[in-house]
């Protein structure tokens, strides 16, 4: 339990991925100009990044390792994201037409921001177990939606 | 092919000042600010990045209409994917001093938007010996930048450069210009420096016509 909140607090506070690891300084440059845009980007980035590490981390383990594909990893987690990212896409067309008006092209940018396959990464090289990277996803992800609103204030 | 001579000599040249990816365009911020600390690791990363793009620009724009236009977005990233793979076991074995010190950021030219960018913008469109000028001159002016961004923080920050100590700034370094803060900041300075050299002047008009906030602000700002 500790060392998830360590993981946690970390990756949302002293390692946080936009100010100290400069990843996904894109979509928080371009729009971090209204509050609820900001945070809508937060919570879609949040969320791909969960679905992602839910699905890259037993991939990674229980196919690639096991066949000793290792290197293969940045192909197959980019597209894993590539499929999120549509889904959260089409989802938000259909429920919450606004939102995906304000995103604009930054929705399907997702896929290539840095953090969501930083984050998918990172889980592997720490070798953290499956629920310490599903906590550093949430954590990472939860830093976007503070910082972006402070952005905006 | 006559006609094309003057162009490529264009491609090649437009990277590294007038469209620079970074300071320019700003494309790639991610691997800018991240490995600038030292300029050694800036110039690794830009000639990384340099051959992803070169091998990447020379596949999809053979490949330009082979590629179902419907699904070239997932073609591009795994054509690209593939190329960061191989670069990442060239630098393991021969370079792990800086393989080990980009780290993860070596990944994530998989999402460099220049890559990307370029792919889109220029190799699905233009033909193979455009696109190798192409991805020569983006990634020199990729490697430039860094470089540049590199010395500055490691100079200021660190009172070295390429491993030689600089006798009076060595006693005494900033050291928030190897801090993210810093990276930030000279970003900032550079870019502006990189507008004024190329004369891009602010809007002269005062009052709501000519300010780029207009249409966010409506009026709302009380100015004239």
């Amino acid at each position: 339990m500790k060392t998830m909140l360590v993981i946690l607090l970390s990756a949302m506070l002293t390692d946080n991925f936009v100010l100290s690891k400069f990843m996904g300084i894109c979509p928080f440059l371009g729009v971090s100009k209204k509050l609820d845009s900001a945070a809508g980007m937060g919570i879609a980035v949040t969320f791909v990044m969960i679905c992602a590490t839910l699905v890259t981390y037993p991939i990674h383990h229980g196919i690639l390792v096991p066949n000793g594909l290792e290197y293969f990893d940045t192909v197959v987690f980019i597209l894993v994201i590539a499929l999120f990212v549509q889904l959260v896409e089409n989802f938000l067309k259909k429920c919450v037409p606004s939102l995906y008006k304000s995103l604009g092209v930054y929705l399907p940018l997702i896929t290539t921001n840095c953090a969501v396959l930083g984050v998918t990464v990172l889980n592997i090289d720490n070798s953290y177990s499956f629920v310490q990277s599903i906590v550093n996803a949430l954590g990472a992800g939860l830093y976007k939606i503070p910082k972006d609103v402070e952005s905006v204030k | 092919m006559a006609e094309n001579k003057t162009p490529l000599t264009k491609e090649l040249t437009k990277g590294i000042l007038r469209e620079n990816p970074t300071l320019v365009m700003l494309l790639g911020m991610c691997p800018t600010l991240a490995v600038t600390t030292q300029a050694m690791n800036g110039i690794g990363m830009g000639l990384a990045t340099t051959f992803v793009l070169l091998g990447s620009n020379i596949v999809i724009s053979a490949l330009r209409k082979v590629i179902p236009d419907k699904v070239r977005i997932p073609a591009f990233i795994v054509i690209i994917a593939s190329f960061v793979i191989l670069i990442g076991f060239l630098l393991e074995g021969f370079v792990p001093s800086l393989y080990d010190s980009l780290g993860i950021y070596l990944t994530l030219i998989t999402v460099n938007c220049i890559i990307f960018g370029r792919a889109e913008m220029f190799a699905s469109k233009n033909g193979v010996v455009a696109s190798i000028c192409d991805a020569i001159g983006m990634g020199l002016g990729f490697t430039i930048a860094l470089f540049l961004m590199g010395s500055i923080r490691e100079i200021i920050g660190s009172g070295k450069w390429m491993g030689l100590e600089i006798p009076v700034l060595s006693s005494n370094p900033m050291l928030l210009f190897i801090m993210p803060a810093g990276g930030f900041f000279t970003l900032g300075m550079i870019i502006a420096a990189v507008n004024k050299l190329s004369n891009k002047k602010p809007p002269q008009e005062l009052g709501c016509k000519g300010c780029p906030n207009a249409e966010a602000c409506g009026k709302a700002g009380d100015c004239q």
